[in-house]
């Protein structure tokens, strides 16, 4: 990537900018990429849009940022509202702002904290989540670390270790934020890990070895091949126990 | 020739592995997407998978595993990365890797040259290599499978697919369709061959090396 005869470029006010190979490129007012672009950094500044693939080693959105293509970099921070057409993959993504996927992402490493939205799965090694998401897909994860400040949705749930808990206290400003939102409570088909523990959720099936089911939960079917300890304030149609695998 | 299917909760207490491996699996793409089957069940929607496949695959990611090998390791090893092969015609051909009726075919029917093969027509060529080797399949029937597959299977790229060659009443065709696919014919139509195309090719890419 460290190549020298790539050059950067800057678009300060209202400008375009074509497809190619790119040291770091700026968008500071309002631009408009048309074509691929492979390029070491991307920042957008006030309002962006891009029409073609990228791929880039960082991508900075303070603004506003639309990908009508595929999206490939190490780490994506996005501060203000991202949306990306197709699906993308990110080593790091971190979300403080909004961001919206049309497809499915392969990240390493995923913290929301404050919106995400994919059309398609979102697989990463750890996914924490201190905001809100709705994924239409499967959310693979090996650890799934989610505090609800809104509503969170994933058509399914998988990993190693599960947990939802609902927000604790020492973070009252950016609680603040968040009111405005409807129930906090994740909602998904099945989750399945092998450590899962749930807060205001709902679900039709949890599956793992050690079940716990907090506060607030509606569950109809839960098995579990190792505990499973019921809260007072749960409510769960049946709790099976399944043989150990192995 | 039907696919026998197995659920995700079978499949863990057979295999002895846990929710979390199997998703470390997919994710690490040890387990391909494809064969994750979704199915309408009474308690909703639920996961299977073509048994013999993944009982196969599992037993072998296992066995790796027991030798202390990294998980990426092991998916370089059960899904190689088959388009940084590169192969020349020729060089198939000094190594007798394809048997010459099969290149003879793909020289006149594709193309010649000193040109690396790229991966669809490594599956191509393996897989007419491996239906010419069985004797089932007649050259003239090759030549018809090597356009089918010349022509078709891009619309696969990137996913399972497999080849299914059929005969009735002395008229043969062959049909691709998705791996995890139940496809079932008119009575009295014989199954030639059913090919899984990228394990064809990943044997190939094994002989290579």
């Amino acid at each position: 990537m460290a190549d020298e005869t790539r050059a950067d470029v800057k678009i300060n006010g209202d400008g375009s900018l074509s497809g190619g190979a790119y040291g770091a490129v700026t968008i500071n007012g309002a631009g408009t990429v048309n074509g691929d672009i492979d390029c070491t950094e991307y920042r957008i500044n006030g309002a962006g849009t891009h029409n073609g693939r990228l791929l880039a080693q960082t991508v900075t959105v303070n603004g506003t940022g639309s990908f009508n293509g595929e999206l490939q970099a190490n780490a994506v921070t996005v501060n203000g509202d991202m949306s990306v057409r197709d699906g993308a993959g990110v080593g790091q993504l971190t979300i403080k702002g909004n961001a919206s996927f049309g497809g499915s992402i392969a990240s390493h490493d995923v913290v929301v904290r404050g919106f995400l939205k994919t059309g398609g799965d979102c697989e990463s090694e750890s996914f924490s989540c201190e905001g809100a998401f709705t994924v239409a897909g499967l959310l693979n994860a090996g650890v799934v670390d989610i505090r609800l400040y809104g509503p969170c949705s994933a058509r399914e749930i998988g990993g190693e270790r599960i947990t939802v808990r609902q927000p604790g206290g020492g973070f009252s400003s950016f609680t603040q934020i968040f009111t405005f939102w409807a129930e906090k409570r994740l909602t998904a088909d099945t989750i399945e890990g092998d450590d899962v523990t749930l807060e205001l959720t709902t679900a039709k099936i949890v599956r793992g070895r050690n079940v716990s089911i907090g506060e607030g939960c509606r569950i109809d079917l839960v098995e579990h091949s190792g505990s499973c300890t019921v809260a007072p304030g749960a409510t769960v149609g049946e709790a099976r126990q399944i043989a150990p695998e192995g | 020739m039907d696919q026998e299917l197995i659920s995700k909760k079978d499949l863990l207490t057979h295999a002895g592995i846990s929710y979390g491996q199997l998703y470390r699996w997919k994710r690490k793409g040890l387990i391909p997407e494809d064969w994750f089957v979704r199915k309408s069940t009474f308690t909703g929607q639920e996961t299977f998978f073509p048994r013999d496949k993944v009982l196969a695959r599992i037993e072998r990611i296992k066995s790796m595993k027991d030798e202390d090998a990294s998980l990426d390791q092991i998916a370089d090893a059960v899904a190689p990365n088959l388009g940084e092969l590169s192969m020349t015609i020729g060089e198939l051909e000094e190594k007798a890797l394809v048997s010459a009726a099969a290149l003879e075919l793909f020289r006149t029917r594709v193309r010649d040259g000193a040109d690396p093969l790229v991966f669809g027509e490594v599956v191509s060529l393996s897989a007419l290599d491996t239906l010419l080797r069985t004797g089932d399949v007649s050259l003239d029937e090759g030549r018809m499978v090597l356009e089918a597959l010349q022509h078709d299977y891009p619309a696969f790229e990137g996913k399972d697919a497999d080849l299914i060659f059929v005969r009735r009443m002395g008229l043969s065709t062959s049909l691709l369709v998705t791996g995890s696919a139940e496809v079932r014919f008119e009575p009295g139509t014989r199954v030639i061959a059913r090919l899984n195309l990228t394990e064809c090719a990943e044997a190939l890419g094994a002989r290579i090396r």
